[in-house]
């Protein structure tokens, strides 16, 4: 081709990409470095104050409710899931199954926490009706826990682990097992010797999928969290608007990115040692 | 088969897809509760009534997710697709890090994309509004558009492009009358996918909406905030049977897209 | 004649460090059906795309009637390209895909219809009008691009291996009807190929190339009986490679030569050549008699010997003889319906035979002066 009408094409993606998404991260980059403005905003000064924060007890304390929520609601979710996904894969009518998975992800993320909200809350189902039949005297506050935030939690996610176990399992031969019980394994000895290693690309996904997004939320913690359920996203949220701490918010955000992304490279490195690298070619010249 | 995980995956199955729509059972039987609480009265349809004729914020908030909705997919198909075109045939500098950097936002938590649009928009002193939120979606669209064109676009002949030049066509010619109708299925889900994602989103929506500028999850999610009333079940329950509608009679639609 | 001349003026390409086409230099005259033959990778597609405008050259020239044709971009050069992989629009049907280019020119109604009726008369599509290439056979689709590509007519016609998708029998028939088409259409052709038969069959003048150089350009009778060097002798039909030693000139057009393993053979050339150089003799294996018995004498210069007849390979009209000689295989082809000699000794396998030839039918390719 005489032209290359390449960067024609690309040009409106490349421009918005700059001006909407580099741009911003660029300049809470910068905003995490400098200095609190008194009323909110920064002030153009170098600093480190923003990282400094990151060492208050407050906030060190939020970091690790963070590792904690992420790390449970994650393992639970890979545990629910893995006996569900094998049900599912080995069944003839894993199409119905799915679909069934996939329905409730279709509802509104923020109705299916206010399905739980209408159950377990102060005025809820679960309270209504035990106060009706005399078991409690008075409603108790199931919710703004950290243990409300795992369960809806894992109510919400649970669909990203179960969909790369299930496919996983999909491709798994089942003849393997039957070999190993034939060869004198167990129930448990073959599930742990023989199916877990082999779906464990599966496993993987499955716990990075679920820890990474977990890790980031903040709707959930926002709306049925307690002070014992502090977590990155809600801090950040709260130094912007509340605290009006830019530098901090910034900090903070910047740390969220720098562990999403480790997760996101470390996946994506996993994967390629599994799996072959097809090279994509670009159109600008080939053999022959 | 293994004999004992027959006993305990199925169960575990069933567990979970119990655990999954008890909740939304809940939700919908009491969306036709007589009474404000959740204990059951007697049937009614007061909610819907109320949620229909005196909801006015209601279907104000709905519309204006309509229009981000469509207006937001429109966009980003665009630019996407055309940016996907770019990438994927032809070599030119920075083309690694323009597919790397499309496909970024896709794993950035909403919250961190939230808060860097929120300061950034108010770094140029732009009002938050529709508008605002309508250049939110857009961005978080657009990884979306061109993983879904790109994955499409590898399976297409590059041959019938330089044939389409061979026989006198000019590049954006090419473009109308052989890209776009060859690649049309990808592209129309990839908007599809752009709808969806935004009709559903809140965590973004919510830092970069303007007074007055309320969409559906917002307006739930204001809802939430005073608790429980039934309305929102009625709300709910519209909701899931539209999401339901929608995919059932787009089933045909979809099997359309993925024969091609 | 309607086409187009093309001169190619040192020609080169290179992708990266690989060297795909190195300085090529021929020209190509108008309403010829030129064919470039070669293996895989030799250069011969990169060649084609360049004339095509898909590829730019690293360096050289390109001249479509003496006009320089760099600067002109695929969609305005005079030439139109037959893929490989026929490249038919998916989306349209046959009648929309002979159509693209006339839309494009916004042809009016009634006359792009006639044309289009015309062009698919001419590829013999015309029931099939509205049918998708989802749904055509290879034959057709390939119709379908020739059609596609002729409603321009265009100077000049390039096609890339057009046939190898083809099973044996469609391809022959194909392969007459693209002659048939050229006779009637009287463009330039340039067809692309590793199928030596294919070249040899239809085209006015064949360039072998390899390696990204052209190793001859000739008619197919030259090429295959004066091939230019050993890679052309072995490329084009089979032959017997054998190189020797002159030992001593017999008279003005013959030499002897000694060949290892096989004895002393005499041979015709057309230049001097010095007694002790090397020399390289193609001699096509249908040239050489083979008989179970001794070969009755014959006048002028012939080679007889004898050997050893160590596989036989029969094809129904005719038999391939490998017989060893020395320490050498000679190979020899017999058709039998014309060499049917019913009272004479039947040739069996690992039994003794004599092959001869006339030393004018062998060629020789390279002398090398020492």
């Amino acid at each position: 081709m005489k032209r290359n009408p390449g960067p024609v094409y690309a040009a409106p993606l490349a421009l918005w990409l700059t001006t909407l998404f580099a741009v911003p991260l660029v300049i809470i980059l910068l905003y995490s470095f400098m200095v609190k403005g008194t009323y909110g905003g920064v002030v153009a000064r170098f600093s480190l104050d923003g990282y400094r924060a990151l060492f208050n007890p407050t906030f060190v304390a939020a970091a690790l409710s963070t590792l904690l929520i992420a790390t449970v609601s994650s393992v639970c979710m890979v545990l629910l899931a893995l006996p569900a996904a094998y049900h599912m894969a080995r069944s003839r009518h894993k199409n119905v199954y799915l679909l069934l998975v996939i329905i409730p992800f279709w509802t509104n993320f923020l109705i299916r926490i206010y399905a739980w909200i209408a159950i377990l809350g102060n005025n809820g189902f679960l309270n209504m009706f035990l106060v009706h039949i005399g078991i409690l005297a008075d409603p108790v506050q199931f919710l703004y826990n950290r243990n409300a935030v795992i369960l809806v939690t894992v109510y919400t996610y649970l669909p990203y682990a179960i969909l790369p176990l299930y496919s996983s399992i999909e491709k798994f031969d089942g003849s393997l097992l039957e070999a190993a019980r034939d060869l004198g394994a167990g129930v448990v000895q073959s599930t742990f010797r023989v199916l877990l290693p082999s779906i464990r690309g599966g496993i993987v996904t499955a716990i990075l999928f679920t820890f990474i997004p977990v890790f980031g939320a903040y709707a959930i913690p926002q709306i049925l969290g307690g002070s014992d359920s502090l977590m990155l996203g809600t801090v950040i949220a709260r130094e912007l608007t509340v605290t009006r701490n830019w530098p901090l918010a910034a900090s903070v955000s910047m740390l969220l990115t720098v562990v999403t992304t480790t997760g996101v490279v470390m996946l994506a490195r996993y994967n390629r040692s599994a799996t072959p690298d097809d090279g994509k070619s670009a159109k600008e010249g080939s053999g022959t | 088969m293994m004999k004992p995980k027959i006993a305990f995956a199925p169960v575990m199955f069933t567990a979970v897809m119990l655990f999954f729509y008890l909740p939304l059972a809940v939700l919908i039987v009491f969306s036709f509760n007589q009474s404000k609480t959740m204990l059951w009265s007697g049937f009614s349809l007061t909610w819907y009534r109320e949620l229909f004729f005196n909801s006015r914020t209601l279907w104000g908030a709905f519309s204006n997710s309509c229009i981000v909705a469509f207006t937001s997919a429109l966009l980003s198909t665009v630019i996407g697709t055309l940016g996907a075109i770019g990438i994927i045939w032809y070599d030119f500098k920075g083309r690694k890090v323009l597919q790397t950097a499309g496909l970024l936002p896709l794993v950035m938590p909403e919250i961190v994309m939230g808060v860097s649009l929120l300061i950034f928009f108010s770094g140029i002193r732009l009002k938050l509004s529709l508008f605002t939120i309508f250049l939110a979606h857009t961005t978080f669209d657009i990884p979306f558009v061109l993983l879904i064109v790109l994955t499409r676009l590898e399976e297409f002949d590059f041959s019938i492009i330089e044939a389409s030049h061979d026989l006198g066509a000019r590049e954006l010619q090419t473009l109308t009358r052989v890209i776009i109708p060859v690649a049309m299925p990808g592209i129309l889900s990839a908007f599809l996918m752009a709808v969806t994602l935004s009709l559903e989103d809140f965590v973004i929506t919510f830092f970069v909406a303007g007074p007055g500028a309320s969409t559906l999850p917002l307006y739930v999610y204001s809802m939430l905030r005073f608790g429980v009333s039934p309305v929102i079940n009625a709300l709910s329950v519209i909701m899931i049977g539209g999401t339901a509608v929608l995919a059932l009679s787009t089933r045909r639609f979809f099997k359309y897209i993925a024969r091609q | 004649m309607r086409g187009s001349s093309i001169r190619i003026e040192n020609i080169g390409k290179q992708f990266g460090t690989c060297t795909a086409l190195d300085n090529v230099s021929f020209t190509i005259n108008n309403g010829e059906f030129f064919s470039l033959l070669g293996p895989s990778g030799c250069g011969k597609t990169t060649l084609l795309r360049i004339i095509a405008g898909f590829e730019s050259p690293s360096n050289g020239a390109l001249f479509i009637d003496d006009v320089n044709a760099l600067s002109i971009p695929p969609n305005r050069r005079a030439t139109n390209t037959i893929f490989q992989n026929y490249a038919l629009f998916p989306h349209l049907s046959v009648y929309e895909n002979v159509a693209f280019s006339q839309r494009l020119k916004k042809v009016p109604k009634s006359e792009l219809d006639r044309k289009v009726n015309e062009f698919l008369d001419l590829v013999k599509l015309v029931s099939e009008k509205d049918r998708f290439p989802a749904q055509l056979s290879g034959g057709q689709k390939q119709r379908v691009a020739i059609a596609r590509a002729l409603i321009n007519q265009p100077k000049i016609l390039l096609l890339d291996e057009p046939l190898s998708a083809l099973d044996a029998k469609l391809r022959q028939r194909m392969l007459i009807e693209l002659d048939a088409i050229h006779d009637k259409v009287g463009i330039t052709f340039i067809y692309v190929t590793h199928d030596q038969q294919e070249a040899l069959s239809v085209s006015d003048r064949v360039a072998v190339l390899d390696g990204g150089v052209i190793r001859q350009i000739g008619t197919p009778v030259e090429i295959y009986e004066h091939p230019a060097d050993a890679f052309v002798a072995n490329f084009i039909g089979e032959t017997n490679y054998i190189t020797g030693t002159v030992r001593q000139v017999l008279d003005a057009d013959h030499i002897l030569v000694e060949v290892e393993h096989l004895g002393a053979i005499s041979a015709k050339t057309k230049n001097d050549v010095a007694v002790g150089s090397s020399v390289s003799i193609t001699l096509r294996p249908e040239r050489i008699d083979i008989s179970a018995e001794v070969p009755r004498q014959q006048s002028g210069h012939v080679n007889v010997l004898k050997g050893n007849v160590d596989e036989i390979i029969y094809s129904g009209f005719q038999s391939r003889y490998f017989v060893k000689c020395g320490g050498m295989i000679i190979k020899a082809h017999r058709q039998h319906a014309t060499n049917n000699r019913a009272e004479e000794t039947p040739i069996r396998w690992n039994e003794n035979a004599y092959i001869c030839w006339r030393a004018d039918d062998g060629y020789i390719v390279e002398a090398v002066r020492q």
